[in-house]
């Protein structure tokens, strides 16, 4: 590592524009990704025009910067309000609304600001000390492989359902049945499109999680008793407080940071799927697994860690081999080549200055991450002991504006009220809805790598078996579906003894 | 139950004002004033007189949006009227594509339109409500695009001829860059159609997952975006052996044809301003000259050789309809070889 290379990035940086424009960049991220249905690739690419004036280095910081903090604000509408900012945050509603409505609210945001700290800070330094050697692995996943860690994937649906395994079963397949609407990538075929021209590129993942989440939510205010989102109505615990404990379960925080940074690194799978592999993980090998869908603390860092960390892996295919990790790393990817900056390995080499400037620009974008948390968080957390009549509204404003900003559509809405009723009537029944969501999830991925493994050996079923790396996933499988038998016949017998 | 229904009322009362406001979004684009209209009744046409809206049928970021927003500040100087660009994605390019066949014809709305996508929209879907033929092209500004085929820097085929030809004893992975009916799939479609030779076709939902899946030997060769394609071989990653350009490409004049290395595969992608349907021709004329002054500017030459896009030489108004038309004539006898080499 040449240090010069590093003061003369540093040196770019502590320009009083660069340093607005960081500011400024932080600040719309925030928003952006606080507000569900924006996510951060909608916004750079909203932004890049305006980065055509400006200084490459200073569009690089523009973007990496609103990358890293739309994933973190995504956690706050998450964790306050039971909807999602990012598709990323998904997950953090698990335990973060859960330890919202125990009245923890401010601890919750404080993990998720320590967590995404970690994520983004360690995922930048890892990026820059010579995880290089990542690169030829990952591209030697294929289909195949691809198929079989979405199985994986799909198996989390069983330690998810505590209320039964067939009820999370029937959540996953209702999930799977709607990733299918729409046209099919190898045939062109249309499913379940009914002569609508809404429904050929099938359904939004946004709508899907607003529904599911937020409206499902919102419906539960109104016809509960609750006086607020927070049970006890009162807020314990604090920001600070929060932003330790990830530090304290160090080895849950390494775990997911791990999972996160790998996933990242695949093209075609982000931080929707990073999350949950990485709350499975934790939850699986968690001294407490009882706890998780309760308020667990791991809960909260497992996925806020992992999907910092992702951004960052996603970054290194785009910056070294102009292979996107990801769909928002896609336009930062455009945004670069609009900048005459090409991506691929000469590129540290060539343009070094630049590419330094970045990685500084990232690194203080992770300490934004904290200056953020501290200014806003205190004060956001007040939202869970406000009256529901006051927030419910709030809430569906929230939801139907980020329906209505995917596509400025009214299609859209309508899917969020749909399956918000669907969402409500299933939380009544206790179905776990989060299968739901991780089925639509990983549906498309599991499908579209199964029929491209099957094409490439000229459509013969042989295509899943034949490479000898992705067995090394079939025998993860087994042995995560073998675990999960064994837990339910144990707790059986428990049972059974009990009585 | 008291306090069900003042939630619920105020949820109720959200809900309306959201809706009406989503609804007035909708028409934006279609309103009008009376006033206006009449004024092209009589003599030279006061046109624009407000701000033009370009409608790009697909998400941001893509080629098409990035393409248009790199002409809007041009077009605006040349217009000296505010130029709007809106994403309206869905259904392939089938919602902005409607949206804009319903759209008020003053020449006010417009879409940015790729072609063939356009013309095989047209060709296969249902419930459309215009023709392709019923549109007014206008001008195009990206004329310079095609399809590339694409191998690994250290594959052992040096040329379309030894990859052809090795083709024809063993069975090659081909990766594509889309699904069906995209035009990754024509290119396909054209290539076996000419060579004889069957690939094992692995579809990819974009160019990024294509070339990765390249990149980790998983595919012999893949059609991806030219852009993709250039980026990597100006990288040593990968070999540009053929593109799909009647001409040699203006932005990489070294890189050979399929044409004139024997084969007949000739699909090139062209981005132009369609206007919807029966807005008068008046209008659409200055739209053109417009359209073609801003794209021949000095400052839009340097601005797309700066970002690396295909942009090449505008085409007028005359040029680009006679293309559009025979385009849709071309495809029309065409389209079926999609059926005869489905992808799975």
């Amino acid at each position: 590592m040449d240090f010069s290379l590093w003061i003369r990035g540093l040196t770019a940086l502590i320009q009083p524009s660069t340093i607005g424009w960081l500011i400024l960049s932080s600040v719309i991220g925030y928003i952006t990704g606080a507000l569900p249905g924006m996510g951060a690739a909608l916004t750079i690419s909203l932004l890049i025009p305006i980065t055509y004036y400006l200084d490459p280095a200073v569009a690089l910081i523009i973007m990496g910067t609103i990358f890293t903090i739309c994933v973190y604000g995504g956690s706050l509408s998450a964790i306050l309000l039971n909807v999602p900012g990012t598709a990323g945050s998904a997950a953090t509603c698990m335990d973060g609304y859960m330890m919202a409505k125990n009245g923890q609210a401010k601890t919750a945001l404080g993990i998720s600001t320590g967590a995404s700290f970690i994520g983004s800070i360690g995922s930048t330094i890892l990026l820059v000390v010579g995880a290089q050697v990542l690169l030829k692995p990952m591209l030697a996943l294929g289909s195949s492989e691809y198929f079989w860690i979405t199985v994986l994937g799909l198996t989390i649906i069983a330690s998810l359902s505590d209320t039964g395994m067939v009820k999370g079963f029937i959540g996953g397949c209702i999930g799977l049945l709607l990733s299918f609407v729409g046209q099919e990538l190898v045939t062109g075929t249309y499913r379940y499109t009914f002569g609508s021209l809404y429904l050929i590129s099938g359904l939004e993942l946004v709508a899907i999680i607003i529904g599911f989440f937020g409206v499902s939510e919102v419906i539960g205010m109104m016809v509960g008793k609750e006086i607020s989102i927070s049970k006890v109505n009162k807020l314990s615990g604090s920001v600070w407080e929060g932003m330790i404990l990830p530090f304290k379960y160090l080895g849950a925080t390494i775990k997911s940071f791990i999972i996160g940074f790998l996933v990242g690194v695949m093209p075609g799978v982000g931080y929707s799927i990073s999350t949950w592999l990485a709350y499975n993980e934790v939850k699986r090998t968690s001294k407490h697994p009882e706890d998780f869908g309760k308020g667990s603390v791991e809960g909260v860092i497992a996925p806020e860690v992992s999907n910092n960390s992702t951004v960052g892996g996603s970054l290194l295919p785009t910056l070294l081999l102009g292979i996107p990790g990801s769909d928002t790393a896609a336009v930062i990817l455009a945004g670069m080549i609009a900048h005459g900056i090409m991506p691929g390995p000469q590129l540290l080499s060539q343009r070094a200055d630049l590419v330094y400037t970045f990685f500084i620009g990232l690194l203080v974008a992770g300490f934004f991450i904290i200056i953020m948390g501290l200014a806003v968080l205190p004060f956001a957390a007040k939202v869970t002991v406000m009256p529901l009549g006051i927030v419910a509204p709030i809430v569906t404003i929230l939801c139907f504006a980020g329906a209505l900003s995917i596509n400025v559509s009214v299609n859209d809405v309508v899917v969020v009220v749909l399956t918000g009723i669907l969402g409500y009537v299933m939380k009544k029944l206790d179905y776990p809805i989060v299968t739901v969501v991780l089925g639509f999830v990983l549906g498309p991925i599991m499908e579209e790598n199964m029929n491209r493994a099957m094409l490439a050996v000229g459509g013969s079923i042989k295509g899943l078996f034949v490479s000898p790396l992705s067995w090394i996933f079939i025998i993860l499988v087994i042995a995560s579906v073998g675990q999960s038998i064994y837990r339910q016949l144990k707790n059986k017998n428990k049972k059974e003894a009990l009585v | 139950m008291k306090g069900f229904f003042k939630k619920g009322l105020l949820l109720i009362l959200v809900g309306l004002l959201i809706f009406s406001l989503s609804g007035c979004g909708q028409n934006s684009g279609a309103t009008n004033d009376k006033k206006e209209e009449n004024q092209s009744s009589e003599g030279a046409v006061n046109y624009p007189t407000k701000p033009i809206t370009i409608v790009v049928p697909y998400n941001p970021g893509g080629g098409v949006d990035t393409s248009t927003r790199t002409i809007q500040p041009f077009l605006q100087d040349a217009l000296g009227q505010p130029v709007v660009v809106e994403n309206r994605p869905g259904g392939g390019m089938s919602v902005g594509y409607n949206y804009v066949a319903g759209a008020k014809p003053d020449g006010y709305t417009f879409m940015a339109a790729p072609i063939p996508t356009m013309i095989f929209t047209d060709l296969t879907l249902p419930n459309l409500k215009a023709k392709f033929n019923e549109f007014k092209p206008v001008a195009s500004w990206v004329n310079d695009d095609c399809s590339p085929l694409v191998v690994r820097a250290d594959s052992p085929y040096k040329t379309l001829k030894d990859f052809v030809e090795a083709a024809k004893s063993k069975t090659m992975k081909l990766g594509l860059s889309g699904g069906a009916y995209s035009t990754d799939h024509m290119t396909y479609a054209m290539l076996s159609e000419v060579t004889g030779v069957k690939f094992n076709l692995v579809p990819y939902g974009s160019s990024g997952e294509a070339l990765a899946a390249l990149e980790g030997g998983h595919v012999d060769a893949i059609l991806a975006s030219l852009v993709t394609a250039i980026t990597a071989q100006d990288a040593g990653q990968a070999k540009i052996l053929a593109v799909s350009k009647n001409e040699r490409l203006s932005i990489a004049p070294d890189i050979p044809t399929f044409k004139e290395q024997g084969y007949d595969v000739v699909i090139e992608f062209h981005i132009g301003l369609f206007a919807p349907p029966n807005t008068p021709d008046d209008i659409v004329k200055i739209m053109a000259d417009k359209l073609v002054q801003a794209a021949s500017s000095e400052e839009f030459r340097n601005r797309v050789k700066e970002v690396k896009s295909p942009a090449g030489e505008p085409m007028t108004q005359e040029e680009w309809s006679k293309y559009c038309q025979d385009e849709y004539n071309r495809w029309k006898e065409m389209v079926n070889i999609l059926e005869k080499h489905p992808l799975g």
